[in-house]
């Protein structure tokens, strides 16, 4: 299913592509909902856009819809007609057993096809990602942080990029 | 930011693919921004200036590459998102906009007056359908064009049987207790 696109394609909001996921199709279509599951990170990026009620507070939300039990995720994706999922923080990893369990839930009421990306800024071990893929997550990306992006080669994550 | 360019021959390499989020504004990181000498692309949009242009140096580099712009998250993902919304919240007399808002007229009606006002709407031939009441909050909520009406019928009429009434067309996000976008006092 995934795009490799024959032409660069910018679209009305200014951007470009020479290649989309599964993941990106779904949010093209408006049919991604965001599940955010902690707002606590390890990390202190200067340009982390989190609003204040979000920020380093153990809050979850789906969409913008604050969750207080697994019915009211389930709503949120009824409502919106959701056809795939993306998980975000805060940092994911630190509720690695709640995504674990949210994978299994949104997959057990929206069959397989419902699909799920995650985004994290860490390198998980390949014991992690064993997990996250056994449960059904689709597709992970990873946001090293910018401080190393010149020398992504000898940090963790090559070896995440490649256990993924 | 600086170091773009190395992930995506990172990227390339290892065949995996890239996604380029264009540096934005927001409430909690504007001033941490402005202290390290970035300013605001346009007046349109939150984006950072110069973030495009090394996201593009980036691109161009080439593999599995996707620029995802800031105005993308409201023109696009929101909007979209919030239009598969509304055409399965959307009540009969709601108009979905083209941003996947939903616009309404809302009746205030005081306290007291709520039941005789509805018995007037009904004897107005309004069918059930067309309004909604809602007793927690002493309104009714109708289509637009109901509410111009009413709104000619109170500016004309002699209609001080149900107190001091405010009538307002209501642009809010498509679900319960969304975000109220725009408020206009039509009466």
């Amino acid at each position: 299913m995934t795009e490799e696109l024959k032409v660069i394609r910018p679209d009305e909001s200014g951007s470009y592509s020479r290649f989309l996921t599964d993941g990106c199709l779904c949010c093209r279509e408006g049919a991604k909902m965001v599940l955010f599951v902690t707002g606590r990170c390890y990390r202190d990026c200067f340009f982390c856009p989190l609003s204040v009620d979000r920020k380093n507070a153990d809050v979850i939300f789906a969409n913008e819809r604050p969750v207080y039990s697994d019915a009211d995720i389930l709503d949120e994706a009824r409502t919106m007609r959701a056809k795939g999922t993306g998980i975000t923080g805060g940092e994911p990893l630190l509720e690695l057993p709640k995504v674990l369990r949210y994978i299994s839930l949104l997959k057990s009421e929206f069959g397989k096809e419902h699909h799920i990306h995650m985004y994290t800024s860490e390198a998980p071990d390949e014991k992690q990602i064993k997990a996250l893929a056994n449960a059904g997550l689709n597709e992970i990306r990873f946001h090293p942080p910018y401080e190393i992006w010149i020398r992504l080669e000898e940090s963790p994550y090559k070896n995440a990029v490649f256990s993924a | 930011m600086e170091g773009a360019s190395d992930v995506a021959v990172f990227t390339k390499r290892a065949g995996c693919f890239l996604n380029l989020n264009e540096l934005e504004f927001s409430d909690t990181n504007a001033e941490e921004l402005k202290k390290r000498g970035f300013v605001l692309a346009d007046d349109e949009s939150n984006s950072v200036l110069g973030s495009a242009a090394v996201a593009k140096a980036a691109f161009d580099a080439g593999g599995k590459t996707n620029f995802c712009s800031s105005r993308y998250k409201d023109a696009i993902q929101l909007r979209l998102r919030f239009l598969r919304t509304a055409q399965s919240t959307a009540r009969e007399f709601d108009e979905i906009t083209e941003d996947g808002t939903v616009m309404y007229g809302q009746i205030d009606v005081p306290a007291g007056f709520l039941e005789p006002f509805t018995s007037f709407l009904i004897e107005m031939e309004l069918p059930q359908k067309a309004f909604f009441v809602n007793p927690e909050k002493n309104t009714v909520e109708t289509a637009c064009g109901i509410a111009e009406e009413l709104a000619v019928i109170f500016a004309e009429g002699d209609m001080e049987d149900f107190g001091k009434v405010k009538i307002r067309i209501i642009e809010r996000y498509p679900f319960e207790n969304g975000f109220i976008v725009g408020s206009e006092q039509i009466f």
